[in-house]
């Protein structure tokens, strides 16, 4: 355990400045949005005075009805962002490994080396990413706030409609994926995320393990899982099952793809790996 | 970083998430206050009333079910959860009872028909529909193939409706050429017990008529004779016209002996020309309600004697909107009628009265009343299904 | 003592190691040489499971060799395999906190000895510096085997004096140490045993002393004998 909090303290203090410059550029794109959109709606109002056809904000609610959050949160700007968020953290949860494998002084052979469990060196990887994921989404929750606080004030009163947030989420595609709207959703795609990055980390180590035959033998295998899958799938058992019953299944299959994962990746860890 | 602000700064990350998500469990369902309000009569008279209804939200799917006692059950569904099974209230309400015979089929309630001691299921096949029966009372099930009655090339069957009548089966299906037109509906009519097709009734769709068809079937029953009573509607619309016309409209009414197996016209159908109209059926008269110089009328069609009767006049409707429409619902049981609305807007109750069959009296005057305010961006509850036994 | 046995490596068809039997005994400084290729570096990675071996056994003291038995093994590969924004002093402190037997005040005396300055990043350093630092993060644990990797592989004069000068202090007496280089002249007079690699097989293991004793030889010469017969 000790050494597990070592290296996921180590490889968090890794991450930081990569991290804080996402951070950066997740709250910037977002903020921009809620101007962006304020100013396209002030564009449009301002419009419509012009043509003389209707200087109320009644008349423009009966033309166009009421604005609410979720205009920011369908802002391409607020979209980007996320997208661009979920491509960063996909290519530091790559990195991760490579930037340790790759190289003349590679840090794969001080990490190997170390007294314990080498688990601990694929646990402290795993959390790290854990953390980086779960921040961003601590954080959208605040800036979710934050940003519906500065566009209920700008916009008129009589045009905003305030909806709760959790009714928003699910209307912003982007959104919804990296911060699901209900705790069910939540558990199944990060559980199914989990259980894939897991899934990726066994592709990598066999990669590590036995270079190109470890990514073609990953290949067959990940062709193989495909196939069964659409297979299972085709005997129609999705049809049989009741939503609730779908949904336990399917936890039930993204926990034993994690745990079965995590098995190999510690096999491969302590008895393939190369540097 | 320390290792143990990492932790630190983990566990405080699970908190807000925590929080973010738990929250919305933790608030109070927020229970719609919805309730059978009477304003005279005696209740007893809506004993066996039943509503089946949902209301929707900005994320919630709500099914309720209510009757004179209050709401007998809510059922909140997040529409953000992953697998959603959209079931029809009365789908719902046997899956709920018959769990097992109930898995893998659609949940589309024109697939099924109950008895009091058989619940059937009827779905479309490659070469025939299939059957599976539900014995409620020992739980056992059987499976048949019903053969296809016609064997139109490319045809794809879509049943709309399925229900029991004098111990047959009867399967109401529209047809579809490999374009995906409609070419018309039709009616099957099985034995059950045989699996065996007794009869089949066409109803063809002019190819270049221009509009649409519709074809509703009740059930007849008179001196333990079966009927069936069936409606073909055809609405003709002139689709070029720049004004927004009104359509023209035929309905023929016809009677089917499910003994004989005859097919007649109802000549007094004539005087029921009027569409979107509510109606009900009972034993072999067909009631329709109907807006009659400020009055609501029920004119009442005897299918068995192909006559049009009086007219009954109901009672002390002079509150009620001007005129019924489909937002109305009729239903004659024994000798009352019951007339309700079939949704109910926040704040805005929907009426709902009991009359004698005989006089038209009002013997039951009432109201629901809905207060779902509170319940974010809820417009109204539809009422999909509202049963009355009394 | 750490037993190697029957240590097989191959990559495909090809075999780097075959048969490979030695033993490091605590107290003897040993030399594994051969020539560019031969497969010391390939042994001393298998040696520390950063390399899977295709079969034999290696042990300590008996116990097969795990992870957990690493603390008594220090590893000194031949480049410092450390991250090059860290400093001296993150090396120091990455070390101590993963080491139990990381001796604080050995590690101090060897950065006076080494000159080095704590605050100094990695990426600024000299080669010779970095293995400096090299053996400082290796020398400062207590361990009871020290495996060297080409050691003085493509650093200058001074650098390789202040390092050979470790090996005459008290840094690595009664230890197990095993060098892998070929830079045999710089080490000779440190070396108890040689253990000589070919074509990935052992060909000769001898002490130092016996063979001068009897043949009258330097290590050189045998060296000469069996890679230029």
């Amino acid at each position: 355990m000790k050494k597990f909090m070592e290296l996921w303290a180590f490889e968090w203090n890794r991450a930081k400045r990569f991290y804080g410059f996402l951070i950066i550029l997740v709250a910037g794109l977002q903020a921009y949005a809620v101007f962006h959109e304020y100013r396209f709606w002030k564009g449009s109002y301002e419009r419509m005075l012009r043509a003389g056809s209707e200087n109320t904000l009644e008349g423009y609610l009966n033309n166009n009805g009421y604005i609410s959050f979720d205009a920011v949160t369908n802002n391409s700007f607020f979209g980007f962002s996320i997208v661009t968020a979920i491509f960063c953290l996909l290519f530091y949860a790559v990195a991760i490994w490579y930037q340790d494998w790759t190289g003349k002084d590679r840090f794969s052979f001080r990490l190997l080396s170390l007294p314990g469990s080498r688990f601990s060196v694929y646990a402290a990887k795993f959390a790290t990413i854990w953390l980086m994921i779960t921040g961003l989404q601590a954080l959208q929750i605040g800036l979710l706030f934050v940003e519906e606080l500065i566009f209920s004030g700008l916009m008129p009163a009589g045009v905003y409609m305030d909806l709760p947030l959790q009714s928003v989420i699910p209307t912003s595609s982007p959104l919804s994926l990296a911060l699901p709207g209900s705790f069910s959703s939540y558990l199944f795609y990060y559980s199914a995320g989990y259980a894939a990055l897991t899934l990726g980390y066994t592709f990598i180590l066999m990669h590590l393990s036995v270079r190109w035959r470890g990514v073609i033998l990953a290949g067959v295998v990940a062709s193989v899982l495909l196939v069964s899958a659409l297979l299972f799938l085709r005997t129609g058992v999705s049809s049989f099952l009741y939503a609730e019953e779908k949904y336990w299944a399917a936890i039930s299959i993204h926990t034993i793809l994690f745990i079965a994962g995590t098995r190999i990746n510690d096999y491969l860890l302590k008895n393939r790996i190369s540097v | 970083m320390r290792k143990q602000t990492t932790l630190w700064l983990g566990l405080l990350l699970v908190t807000i998430l925590g929080t973010f998500y738990t929250q919305p469990l933790l608030a109070q369902e927020k229970t719609p206050d919805i309730a059978i309000e009477t304003i005279s009569g005696d209740d007893a008279l809506v004993k066996g009333l039943t509503y089946y209804g949902t209301m929707n939200n900005w994320s919630e799917q709500t099914t309720l079910t209510l009757d004179r006692s209050g709401l007998l059950s809510s059922e909140v569904y997040h529409q953000a959860d992953v697998f959603h099974d959209y079931s029809e209230s009365a789908v719902a309400a046997w899956q709920k009872d018959y769990r097992s015979f109930m898995r893998g089929k659609l949940p589309y309630q024109s697939n099924y028909a109950e008895t009091d001691t058989t619940l059937y299921y009827v779905s479309v096949e490659e070469d025939g529909f299939s059957l599976a029966a539900l014995d409620k009372g020992t739980g056992t099930t059987a499976k048949a193939a019903l053969p296809y009655p016609a064997t139109a090339s490319n045809a794809d069957y879509t049943i709309t409706r399925t229900f029991s009548s004098g111990n047959r089966l009867i399967i109401q299906y529209a047809l579809y050429n490999g374009l995906s037109e409609y070419v018309g509906s039709a009616l099957a009519i099985y034995d059950p017990r045989t699996a065996t097709l007794e009869d089949h009734l066409i109803f063809d769709f002019p190819e270049d008529f221009p509009g649409y068809q519709d074809v509703s079937v009740e059930p007849l029953t008179q001196a333990g004779k079966n009927a069936l009573l069936v409606m073909v509607k055809m609405q003709e619309a002139d689709w070029e016209s720049t004004e927004a016309g009104t359509p023209v409209t035929s309905i023929v009414f016809q009677r089917y002996d499910l003994e004989t197996k005859q097919l007649v016209d109802l000549v007094a159908g004539a005087d029921f020309s009027e569409d979107n109209l509510p109606y009900a059926v009972q034993d072999s008269r067909f009631y329709q309600l109907h807006p009659s110089e400020g009055d609501w009328v029920i004119r009442i069609l005897d299918a068995a004697q192909d006559k049009t009767m009086d007219e009954l006049v109901l009672q002390n409707t002079a509150t009620w909107q001007s005129a019924p429409d489909m937002g109305w619902k009729l239903i004659v049981s024994g000798n009352r009628i019951l007339v309700t609305k079939t949704y109910l807007e926040n704040q805005k109750p929907a009426p709902v009265a009991v009359f004698d069959l005989q006089t038209g009296a009002m013997l039951y005057n009432g109201q629901i009343s809905g207060a779902f305010g509170t319940i974010e961006n809820t417009d109204a509850v539809y009422f999909d299904r509202i049963v009355f036994e009394p | 003592m750490i037993e190697i046995k029957n240590l097989q490596k191959s990559y495909g068809k090809k075999a780097i190691l075959e048969n490979i039997s030695f033993t490091i005994n605590q107290n003897e400084v040993i030399c594994l040489t051969g020539l560019n290729g031969t497969g010391k570096t390939t042994l001393m990675n298998c040696i520390m499971g950063l390399i899977p071996r295709n079969s034999g056994s290696i042990t300590i003291d008996g116990a097969d060799i795990q992870h957990q038995l690493y603390e008594r093994i220090s590893y000194i590969p031949d480049s410092l395999t450390m991250p090059r924004w860290m400093t001296v002093a993150e090396t120091m402190q990455f070390m101590a906190t993963h080491y139990p037997n990381w001796n604080a005040t050995k590690a101090d005396e060897l950065l006076a000895f080494f000159r080095l300055e704590p605050d100094a990043q990695l990426k600024n350093l000299s080669k010779g510096n970095c293995a400096k630092v090299n053996f400082l993060l290796g020398l400062s644990l207590d361990a009871d085997y020290y495996l060297m990797d080409e050691p003085f592989s493509g650093i200058d004069v001074f650098a390789r004096e202040d390092i050979l000068e470790v090996f005459t202090s008290k840094f690595v007496q009664d230890k197990g140490v095993l060098i892998a280089t070929h830079h045999m002249d710089e080490v000779e007079m440190l070396l108890d045993r040689i253990v000589m690699l070919r074509n990935g097989r052992i060909v000769k293991d001898f002490y130092a002393e016996d063979i001068r004793q009897t043949e009258g030889k330097a290590i050189i010469d045998v060296m000469r004998e069996v890679y230029q017969p």
